[in-house]
């Protein structure tokens, strides 16, 4: 990680007050990676497609023809077009009707997707990760001025959240399918960026799950793993016998944590996002998997390569 | 069973250790983890229950236990020692010529190796050392029955002489107290006072020590020993000295010494032959047992001449004698013309025999010339180091070993002094001294400080405080320079009877340093001294032949040298065995003959049979009470090595593979 902090310590803090203020009055918080999370937001941007479909008219540009202000070309009058827009001087210099093309004007609309199962929080840094990835990409989606709605998925229809901070008002649902109901809630109709923060660890099947987020115009997926889901054999002895206990469920496995162990759990936990990272890319999602005990710039640099982020 | 190494039972302590770090490694750390769903294949299956699981898991503390155990026990050095009946025995056999003594159509050495072969148990483990002149350990130690057999089938002794106290001594090393020492000899009696001494030696009164606070401690055990007689008595004839050499030129002359040992016998025949002619034949009164001197005369030969006593007796070995020609070294002597009294010299020279004068100093084994003043060989100076337009001695004489300077008259006599330690070698010890009487010679030396000019030397008057002779040093190491303390003009020893003795002495000093072999017939047990030019001027050469070719020593009838010198010859062989031997240059067997020299029996000791005697032993004291020797059993030391690498394997594959 990167700033010190007890995650544990200024979660209540964080919940207490995200209770009383709204997200303007939520920026004054005493929020340990607040500072580097809006920094982060400073630097980084969201890559947005390339054409989104039915967006708002907004303050962001977008590359099709619209009616700001801001000149695009001309074309040659045809009946429909918008009379006002006729360039009568240069009509009455070449005895041509051209009528002016303006750039168009949108609203981006973003749908950050949290994860609200218990496995998120399996170790306090996880949690704390979970949060700043929320902050984050909630932020600088405000940077683009665009139409942001955060929602938390526990199994059930999807929360929406006034900020991410709010994640800290549910407790997390013991479900082993937090995206089960996605595909009937507001937070996946069809258009814009759909941003899903999660760990991946539940069963599903990599090739169907962007599906459960309807038809977004881009799907962006951060896994967030602790470090021993990222590699249990890192720091532990070979051959120590380890209590498996699932967060999300009364259940438990005992595994002899050796080498061949370790090495198979890898090769199925690569797989996994291989093939998930697969199925993003033919829809023109990106995929990044973060740990986190990596410091916040490190998992921004990961989500860069990854395309998830953009500079 | 038996533990070798108790103390090692202390790696039973790594026990607990394993259990204690097994049983907190065994305690299981709980995780969370965001789902199960990946892990599943790590379940570990319990097909047979949760009794099996646990046998199953356990086996790496199994074989770690084991492989600790293992280890503890190898540490402690576990043995199941094999042949605990078994008993080691030294056997020290006499390896005298004299063992060759037939009686009753056996030899003594027949016999011992019969009674030998006859009582050796077939489990216990035996070393076999001869007792010659030299000991030597034939077999062993710890060789078994067929290989102390089979050593003793292949011995054939051939020492000139049986040193059982140094024999012993070799045994003791050999030996521990739970052993038996059996000497087997065919002159017990003789043996037994060496076994006296050798066990009064190692009695608890002469072995115990008396500690510090005045206690005596325990004595040290030492092996007991037990003669064994295999000989016979018997009367014997032999030829107990013989050498050849030429009186006069043309002839050739053997004198033998005969004696009977035993009882007064018959006449006996001494024959010589030259191949197998003869060339004549003498009888040997031996009516009794003194020693009879013949004479043999024959035309010069320069071929070995075989001495044989007739008829055969017990002992073959000393009824023959091999005699090979005479050293013939002629010293060639040159005086100086200006010597005075030269003739004197050259008369004395004439009279000794072997020797000759030559005009040619450079081709003169003995050089006599005149102490010139401010030569550079003079006192105190380095022979031709000093004036480099003068010759030096090396370049003036290159043949000569020897080289006297003589004072002329009493202008030079400045030059003479009284000896100072190690330049003196005119003393009673000295070659030069022998056979010399200087009384009644007038001796002037000294004449500016002694109170008349000459001196009459007197018996009380020590020659080691008045040199004749002072050694000067020498360039070359086989040049030796003489300055005589003597002024020729003003003393009358020419006319002295010491005289003539003193040339004598100066001229078979030098032909003693003539390059080769002092002799060519020697008895057992004499030194020869090797003068061989590879050995004479190791100075100059590493090698020990001039040419870099190595020098090696032959017995006739072995197919390997006896010895090789590559660097140095020595100076003087000793411990010869009896036989032809040949000195060549180079490694094989056809390289040229550098010298060669017979050495023949003539010991008076071996020949005589009378105190041989036979001896049984007491069986019942030759195996030892109580202790019994133990071998180590290496059968289970490999074994327990082998089942700790099994272990440690099994060890860590199963805990590689997660059980």
């Amino acid at each position: 990680m990167g700033p010190t902090h007890s995650p544990a310590k200024f979660l209540p803090q964080i919940t207490a007050k995200a209770c009383e203020v709204n997200f303007l009055a939520s920026t004054h918080i005493d929020f340990p990676t607040r500072a580097a999370v809006e920094s982060l937001a400073q630097k980084y941007l969201l890559p947005l497609p390339r054409e989104m479909r039915s967006p708002r008219p907004g303050e962001l540009t977008g590359r099709r023809t619209g009616s700001s202000v801001e000149y695009q070309d001309r074309k040659d009058f045809s009946p429909g077009d918008d009379l006002r827009h006729v360039d009568w001087r240069g009509f009455a210099r070449s005895d041509r009707m051209t009528v002016k093309l303006y750039r168009e004007e949108i609203m981006p609309r973003f749908n950050i997707i949290i994860d609200g199962s218990a496995s998120m929080g399996v170790t306090p840094q996880k949690a704390v990760r979970r949060l700043e990835m929320a902050m984050l990409f909630w932020l600088m989606a405000r940077h683009l001025h665009g139409n942001v709605s955060t929602w938390l998925a526990n199994g059930s229809a999807p929360l929406r959240l006034e900020t991410p901070l709010d994640i800290a008002r549910h407790p997390d649902a013991e479900t082993d399918a937090p995206l089960a109901a996605m595909a009937a809630s507001p937070a996946t109709r069809p258009g814009g960026i759909s941003i899903v923060i999660s760990d991946l660890l539940f069963p599903f099947d990599p090739g169907r799950l962007p599906t459960l987020f309807g038809q977004p115009d881009q799907l962006l997926v951060v896994q967030v793993l602790s470090a021993f889901e990222a590699n249990p054999g890192e720091g532990l002895q070979a051959g120590a016998m380890l209590r498996l206990q699932n967060a999300e469920a009364p259940e438990h496995l005992d595994v002899r944590l050796n080498s061949a162990t370790v090495e198979q759990y890898l090769r199925r936990l690569r797989a996994l996002q291989s093939d998930l990272a697969d199925a993003l890319r033919r829809r023109g999602g990106a995929m990044a998997t973060i740990r986190d005990v990596d410091d916040l710039d490190s998992a921004c640099r990961i989500m860069h390569t990854a395309g998830v982020l953009a500079l | 069973m038996t533990l070798l190494y108790p103390w090692g039972l202390l790696g039973l302590l790594s026990l607990p250790v394993i259990l204690g770090l097994h049983f907190f490694r065994q305690q299981r750390q709980h995780r969370r983890v965001g789902g199960l769903h990946l892990w599943d294949f790590a379940r570990v299956a319990t097909p047979a229950g949760r009794r099996f699981e646990r046998l199953h898991r356990s086996l790496p503390l199994l074989f770690q236990l084991l492989a600790a155990l293992l280890l503890t026990l190898l540490l402690a050095g576990l043995d199941w020692p094999r042949q605990s009946t078994g008993q080691s025995y030294v056997v020290v056999l006499d390896d005298s010529i004299s063992m060759q003594a037939t009686s009753s159509g056996k030899s003594s050495a027949e016999r011992a190796q019969d009674a030998l072969a006859k009582w050796a148990p077939a489990a216990d483990s035996y070393t076999l050392i001869l007792a010659g002149r030299v000991p030597t350990v034939l077999v062993g130690p710890g060789a078994t029955r067929a290989q102390f057999l089979d050593a003793l089938s292949r011995w054939k002794p051939e020492s000139n002489a049986a040193d059982f106290q140094r024999a012993i001594n070799v045994a003791q090393k050999f030996a521990t107290s739970a052993m038996r020492v059996l000497l087997v000899t065919d002159a017990p009696n003789q043996a037994g006072q060496v076994v006296f001494s050798a066990e009064a030696a190692n009695s608890p009164a002469s072995s115990s020590s008396v500690s510090d606070d005045g206690k005596s401690t325990a004595p040290s055990a030492a092996p007991r020993i037990i003669p064994w007689g295999v000989g016979s008595p018997a009367n014997n004839n032999a030829i107990i000295f013989a050498d050849r050499f030429r009186p006069e030129p043309g002839s050739e002359r053997v004198i033998a010494t005969v004696q009977r040992f035993g009882q007064p016998g018959k006449p006996a025949r001494l024959e010589a032959f030259l191949g197998d002619t003869m060339l004549g034949s003498q009888e040997v009164n031996l009516a009794t047992t003194k020693p009879v001197t013949v004479q043999l005369n024959f035309k010069a030969i320069n071929q070995p001449i075989r001495l044989q006593l007739s008829p055969k007796d017990a002992l073959a070995a000393d009824n023959e004698a091999v005699l090979l020609p005479g050293l013939q070294k002629t010293v060639t002597a040159w005086v100086d013309p200006a010597l005075p009294h030269r003739e004197s010299f050259i008369r004395a020279i004439q009279a000794v025999p072997g020797c000759e004068l030559t005009e040619n100093p450079a081709a003169a084994d003995v050089v006599l010339t005149v102490d010139r003043p401010g030569s550079a060989a003079n006192f105190g100076g380095t022979a031709g180091a000093t004036e480099s337009s003068e010759p030096s001695s090396a370049e003036r004489y290159p043949r000569a070993n020897r080289i006297y300077r003589f004072t002329a008259d009493a202008a030079s006599s400045q030059s003479l002094r009284i000896a100072e330690g190690r330049d003196l070698v005119f003393g009673e010890e000295s070659r030069l001294a022998q056979n010399l009487s200087m009384e009644g010679v007038l001796w002037p030396f000294l004449s500016s400080t002694a109170p008349s000019p000459s001196l009459a030397l007197s018996a009380d008057i020590a020659y080691t405080s008045i040199p004749l002779l002072f050694q000067e040093q020498s360039a070359t190491r086989n040049q030796a320079t003489y300055k005589a303390n003597l002024v020729l003009a003003s003393t009358n020893i020419f006319r002295h009877p010491a005289w003539p003795v003193l040339m004598m002495n100066i001229m078979n000093d030098s032909r003693e340093n003539l390059p080769g072999i002092s002799r060519s017939n020697l008895r057992s047990g004499e030194n020869l001294l090797l003068n061989l030019p590879a050995a004479a001027d190791r100075l100059s050469s590493r090698s020990a032949s001039a040419d870099g070719t190595p020098l090696t020593l032959w017995h006739e009838g072995d197919s390997k040298p006896a010895q090789t010198w590559t660097e140095t010859a020595p100076t003087v062989l000793s411990g010869l065995r009896t036989g032809h031997w040949v000195i060549r240059r180079g490694g094989s067997e056809k390289s040229p003959v550098a010298a060669e020299f017979m050495v023949n029996l003539f010991s008076s000791t071996e020949s005589d049979l009378q105190p041989m005697s036979s001896q049984q032993p007491d069986f019942s004291e030759l195996r030892a009470d109580g202790s019994q020797q133990t071998r180590q059993n290496f059968l289970i030391f490999y074994a327990l090595l082998a089942a700790l690498c099994c272990c440690v394997i099994l060890a860590w594959k199963y805990e590689d593979a997660g059980h």
